[in-house]
């Protein structure tokens, strides 16, 4: 699966940091051991074949009957998530996901983990406005995945001497705005970095203000509609980014302006037929065996 | 396995050897469970790992802690 191997990769940075890495799962031992020689997995993979620690999280997918899809170890698999906890077992932050097929990429856990900024993983796009704005846009991952949420990154360097409004500023300024488009996407909410207050002359109240370089992040994942567009499977998805922001200084203060960029994002293979092929071959294998269609 | 492509991916995108019909491709409500909130202990997590050797997770933790993932399965 493609998390675990992504994992792998962030391994030493958190360990570095003081930071283990587990991953649980109802896998019986040798799928795992399996696995893990076959992508020189060197992190706990645990077995959790009867699912009592997943019962004991109280996180068991409880749409699934025990008499349901028993060849493919369906019953007692676990609602897809992660936990940070400190030395003492205590959970300092979570994520989970609704569906069983989403998780978290390999950077999102480890900037999350050690609460650091994403770094750009992907070619970037930048655009340079002149004297004003300069936008640059990239991954957190060198290629999207299907089903694993990655971070779209957005890098925005105001000018010396220059601010740009946040969200809440009063009505007459344009705020800093983020809109993401892109066929095959899901895009989810866009973080902004805390803003600072600013006086402002004629206003009674502080003016939230951007200055220097700020980064927006928001959550990006390739859905099936690349799978739907057509026969193909696209190598790239293009997504555009529209920033639509006012720039001040101390005395002036400019039109809203709206400049945008777009991102050829790389996909990944969007299916692991290892996988499929494994437990195919486990579904072929007991019907053989039992005479008994289990699909 | 015969199967017609694309028959089943859900609309997620997720691709099972079973068809969307199966309990097994459902998804929970916004609200499902996802066990123990921030400032919570979590349960104790003793389990055999790849190597077959028993790992005591609250044992195992670095020196800040660890990082404790539950997924789907080593092949999906």
């Amino acid at each position: 699966m493609t998390q675990l191997v992504q994992l792998q990769g962030i391994k030493e940075n958190l360990e570095e940091a003081g930071y283990s890495v587990f991953a649980i799962s109802n896998d019986p031992v040798e799928i795992l051991a399996d696995f893990a020689s076959k992508h020189d997995i060197t992190f706990s993979l645990l077995s959790d074949s009867d699912s009592a620690v997943i019962r004991a999280f109280g996180i068991m997918n409880q749409l699934i009957r025990p008499d349901e899809g028993q060849s493919m170890r369906w019953y007692g698999i676990p609602y897809p998530g992660t936990y940070y906890v400190d030395a003492n077992m205590v959970v300092t932050d979570k994520d989970f996901h609704q569906h069983h097929a989403r998780r978290a990429s390999g950077s999102s856990v480890l900037a999350r983990a050690l609460g650091q900024e994403m770094e750009v993983h992907s070619e970037a796009e930048s655009v340079d406005v002149s004297d004003q704005i300069n936008v640059s846009v990239g991954l957190s991952e060198p290629a999207l995945q299907l089903e694993v949420v990655s971070q779209l990154l957005i890098d925005i360097e105001i000018p010396e001497g220059m601010h740009a409004y946040a969200s809440g500023a009063p009505d007459q300024f344009a705020c800093l705005s983020l809109e993401v488009e892109g066929d095959g996407i899901r895009i989810g909410d866009v973080s902004w970095p805390a803003s600072e207050p600013m006086n402002t002359l004629g206003i009674d109240e502080e003016v939230p203000i951007y200055k220097g370089r700020i980064r927006a992040s928001l959550p990006i994942t390739v859905t099936s509609d690349v799978i739907r567009l057509g026969h193909e499977i696209p190598d790239t998805l293009q997504v555009s980014v529209a920033v639509g922001f006012q720039l001040c200084n101390d005395d002036e203060c400019f039109l809203p302006e709206r400049i945008e960029a777009t991102l050829s994002c790389a996909l990944d293979r969007l299916v692991e037929p290892e996988g499929l092929s494994i437990y195919a071959d486990r579904v072929e294998a007991i019907e053989a065996e039992t005479g008994k269609l289990v699909r | 396995m015969s199967q017609t492509e694309n028959q089943y991916y859900d609309e997620f995108g997720f691709y099972s050897p079973q068809e969307l019909t199966r309990a097994t491709r459902r998804q929970p409500e916004k609200d499902f469970h996802t066990g123990p909130e921030v400032g919570e202990v979590v349960p104790s997590i003793v389990l055999p790992d790849q190597n077959g050797y028993l790992i005591n997770v609250a044992k195992s933790l670095g020196s800040n802690g660890g990082v404790v993932i539950f997924h789907r399965s080593a092949y999906w």
